[in-house]
Formats: structure tokens, sequence, C-alpha cells
């Protein structure tokens, strides 16, 4: 990546970062508003008019705040990637964290995405990379994917630990043209950015899916910054 | 049952008073602050025996209060209440003193067994 870019990167990371701190501070105020409405109806001598709409409403509120927390929470850790660029980073943590800020293009298609963590023996799944870069690849790959996938099907995302390499597999539960994905608008885009990392992406046809097969350590030249 | 005093730290007016007004509701009145200053001058005023002290703020912010308040008066509580949810700030405000750090939105019960208890924890160190 260069410098202009990692620049820009940083730039869009910042802000966005301000912008969940503030969007807290709604939310923390949604919070407390409802949670007043409700104190107050508690404390009401007389059953108010529509007092079970209310409640149910109240509740409503409520939910959705916890809803609109989880996801800036976690959009608050994506704005926070560019921070360093090189690190030691736990994979599925990230995938975690990118493929729930994904839900909302797959459900856009009527798919699904969940991603499967290997048994604690096995975990954690890490390696020194530069995490923009794997959740970019790893996008590119959830992109393809929804791409081809038939209404109804579901991708499971699965990693795993390897001699010096991770490995990284989209694999479908339903009938899947796997042999399409080549000639997918973001297959180059993939295959450029594993490379960069020292790895490589590649059609996996018997589960069928993707496979993604990334270094634990940096490809010489790459450094931490 | 005690009373006891409690000073809310936060440069969110609407969060801050909605809050205290709820807190009144539970037989837990609290005065606020809405800055760093202001913390700290109600603070030499009259210590609290526990402070629920926002992170981000203009001017002073919220952790050099908790450096200052923990240094100047450390029989103080102070109970972290941010939106700002990053570990290594976590781990600051607790080498610094903090006896929890919750983040927002937090619930209002959860919130009340914390202050109890930064209140008991006073009581105890006494």
């Amino acid at each position: 990546m260069t410098l202009p870019q990692q620049t820009e990167i940083a730039f869009f990371g910042r802000i966005t970062a301000g912008v969940t701190h503030e969007l807290k501070n709604v939310l923390a105020i949604i919070n407390e508003s409802s949670g007043l409405m409700q104190d107050l109806m508690a404390l009401a001598k007389e059953t108010p008019a529509y007092h079970d709409r209310f409640q149910k409403a109240l509740t409503s509120i409520r939910g959705q705040v916890q809803r609109g927390q989880n996801l800036i929470a976690r959009l608050n850790q994506f704005a926070h990637t560019p921070d360093i660029s090189v690190r030691a980073v736990d994979l599925l943590e990230a995938a975690g964290h990118l493929v729930a800020l994904s839900q909302r293009f797959a459900t856009l298609k009527n798919v699904s995405l969940k991603v499967v963590p290997p048994p604690p023996a096995e975990q954690p799944i890490q390696a020194t990379l530069n995490l923009v870069q794997f959740q970019m690849a790893l996008f590119a790959a959830i992109e393809c994917w929804l791409s081809l996938a038939a209404p109804g099907n579901e991708l499971t995302i699965s990693l795993a630990r390897k001699e010096h390499a991770c490995e990284v597999s989209l694999a479908c539960e339903k009938s899947f043209p796997a042999g399409d994905l080549a000639a997918a608008e973001k297959w180059p885009l993939l295959q450029g950015i594993a490379a960069s990392l020292g790895g490589a992406a590649e059609i996996d046809a018997r589960k069928p899916g993707i496979l993604m097969i990334l270094p634990t350590k940096p490809p010489l030249g790459v450094s931490n910054e | 049952m005690t009373k006891i005093n409690i000073l809310l730290v936060d440069d969110e007016e609407e969060f801050i008073t909605t809050l205290a007004e709820r807190l009144q509701l539970r037989n837990l009145p609290s005065r606020y602050a809405l800055n760093g200053d202001q913390a700290l001058q109600l603070t030499a005023a009259a210590p609290p025996d526990v402070m629920v002290l926002d992170l981000k703020m203009p001017g002073i912010d919220g952790m050099e209060v908790l450096k200052r308040v923990k240094k100047d008066y450390p029989q103080v509580e102070v109970i972290i209440l941010t939106g700002h949810g990053a570990a290594k700030d976590e781990d600051e405000a607790r080498s610094l003193g903090a006896f929890e750090y919750l983040k927002k939105p937090v619930d209002i019960d959860e919130l009340t067994q914390h202050i109890q208890r930064a209140f008991q924890h006073k009581i105890s160190m006494s």
C-alpha cells in the first residue's frame, strides 16, 4: 500500500472513529430518555392511557439502542483498523467483525454469512499482517461469492492454523457455481490483495467456495510501521 | 440507608440531567458537572463518595480528572462511564485507580449497583 493510500485510509478511520463516539452519546441519550419514560410510567398511580402500547414502543426503542450499540462498537473497532499498518492480528476476531458489518450486503441478496470458529485448542489464529488488507481481501472474497450465490444460500467462513500459514475457507452449504468465480468482477482484486499479503486465493471446487492461504509473517520488504 | 454523595461528570448535558433524574427516582440524588474544571471545583468544595466520569470532554479530559482526583482525594471512588471503548484507555483508567469502567449506554440498574458497590468499597477502606 502506498503512503498516500495509507494516509487516506487513516483519514477515513480517524473521522469514522470520532463519529462513532458521538453516535454512542446519541444512543446514550435515547436510552436514558426512554428509560425515564418507563420509570415515570411505573410510578404513575393510575394506569395511563395506551400503557401497553407505550411499553411495547419503549421496549422496541431499548432493543434498537442495543442493536445500534453493537453495530457502533464494531464500526469503531473497524475505524481503528488502520491505526497500525502491520501488526499481530487475531484473524478470527477480525473476520467476525468484518462479517458482522457485511451482513447488510448478504441480507439484500437473501443469503446469509457466518463465521465458524475452530475448536478452542486450535485458537487463537494469529498472523502478523496489514489488517486493512486482510479485511479488504476477505470482503473481496465475500463479494465474489455474493455475486454468484442463489437466494437462500449460506456462506460459512472458517479459519485454520497451518505451519507458517493460515487458511481462510469460504464454503457454501448448498450448490454453488465455483467454476464461475474466476469471472467475478472482484476476483482480480481478491487475487491482488492476497498476493500483496504474500499469500494466494484460489477456487476450492470441493466445498465449494474460496480458499485463501496467508502467511503468518509478512513477506520480505514489509515491516511494522 | 446512608446517603451517597454522587457527582456525575459529562459534557452531554441532556444525558447527564436525565441520568441524574433517573438516579433521583431511585433515591440516589446527585450533583453534576459539565466539564473537567467544574468536576474538580465541585470535588474540592465537597469530595463525593462516588464520581461517575466520562473520559472524552473538552478542556481537562476525564483521564486527567481521574488522575488528579485519585491523587488529591484517594478516598473518592471513580466509575468511568464512556462511549470510548479502547482497551488501552480501560487499562490506563484502572491503573490510575478507577473502581469500574463502563461503556455507554449503560443499564440504569447496572449503574446503580456499581455506585452502591463503589460506596461500600469506600466505607470498607476507611
